[in-house]
């Protein structure tokens, strides 16, 4: 499918929803398209990524349906005119289509220069109390957040140091657990290379390595209850860390 | 992920990806997908949504010889993420009733 198939096809889809609407979607593809395509893209993968058409008009019909709440009855359009984004549509569209126009917001990259938007719209009503510079937010709470973790850290010492030696425990135990293992199986194993030598040092080799066998197996299942709790003890601690004050 | 869940949960990552610095659909994509998975098709009603509520606002700027639409966080945008916070501590909280039977408390 070919980018101009896959754009009808999505126009196609999208007949009940109203002009101004379908042509800001098709910017925005348009956009995605070509962002895409300067990364290095090929059409194919693009169309590709983006989806059938039929299930991208879809998502957009579904979601206004469900965002605008009340449209289940039939006498009422997709797009009633409760739709918020009617009546956005219009201001907006405006600088969109008319590249030459002058936009409706000053063309500053500054996030604090764009506000407040434009007085017909209605994000008007969410003028803020007083002109906070945004930038201001970000490097408060970076400060505050640095204190609190350093206060974590001292207040969690001594549980860290619990836990460091908790788990070299575990390690350990698991290390000797699985030394003996392997240790009484080598030794079983060796016992049979005696036996021609002494059936006695033979048997006595087998029954050691068999022991020790016995202990690695039960040293393993001790580590494995200690390893359980010590996780269980470490998730507390970690979570009481990240989001507990 | 449950639907409406997931819904909340992407306005707050598409309001985190233009807090500090304004940013458009391709970026914001590539910026949240490491953290929640979200197609071009999701993104667009987020922005729409996040747009119609006025937390968001547009300009549309020249990039290689095209137009390329911004988008940028308003003071309410901001509140919302400090909502978002808080709303997550209630989570963490039912999380942890949840997946853990308040045994963390």
């Amino acid at each position: 499918m070919t980018k101009y198939e896959w754009e009808r096809e999505l126009k196609n889809n999208l007949k009940r929803v109203p002009e101004a609407e379908v042509g800001r979607i098709l910017d925005y593809y348009n956009e995605l398209f070509a962002d895409k395509a300067e990364e290095g893209l090929s059409e194919k993968e693009i169309i590709r990524k983006f989806g059938n058409p039929f299930d991208v008009a879809y998502k957009i019909l579904y979601d206004y349906r469900g965002g605008t709440g009340s449209n289940e009855e039939a006498s009422q359009p997709p797009y009633g005119a409760s739709a918020p984004f009617l009546e956005d549509a219009a201001p907006l569209e405006s600088p969109y289509a008319n590249p030459a126009a002058p936009p409706a917001y000053a063309p500053s990259p500054s996030v604090s220069a764009a506000y407040p938007p434009p007085a017909p719209r209605t994000a008007a009503a969410y003028a803020p109390p007083t002109p906070v510079v945004p930038d201001s937010a970000p490097a408060k709470t970076r400060k505050g957040r640095g204190g609190v973790i350093a206060a974590k850290i001292i207040f969690f010492l001594p549980y860290a140091i619990i836990m460091i030696v908790m788990w070299s425990l575990v390690v350990s135990f698991f290390a000797a657990g699985f030394g003996s293992v392997v240790g009484g199986v080598f030794y079983a194993f060796f016992s049979l290379s005696l036996l021609d030598y002494s059936i006695g040092a033979s048997a006595a080799t087998c029954g050691a390595g068999i022991a020790a066998f016995g202990v690695g197996c039960l040293m393993s299942v001790g580590a494995y209850l200690f390893f359980k709790t010590a996780k269980k003890l470490t998730q507390k601690y970690f979570y009481m860390g990240k989001h507990r004050r | 992920m449950d639907v409406q869940l997931k819904k909340g949960l992407l306005e707050g990552c598409v309001l985190r990806a233009i807090r500090y610095d304004e940013s458009y659909g391709y970026k914001i994509i590539q910026d949240i997908s490491p953290f929640v998975e979200i197609s071009e098709s999701t993104l667009y009603p987020v922005l729409k949504r996040l747009e119609a509520m006025g937390m968001v606002t547009t300009r549309t700027a020249e990039h290689n010889g095209r137009l390329r639409r911004y988008y940028l966080i308003t003071w309410p945008g901001i509140q919302k993420i400090e909502e978002f916070k808080e709303d997550l501590k209630e989570i963490t909280r039912i999380n942890d009733y949840i997946c853990f039977e308040g045994r963390l408390q």
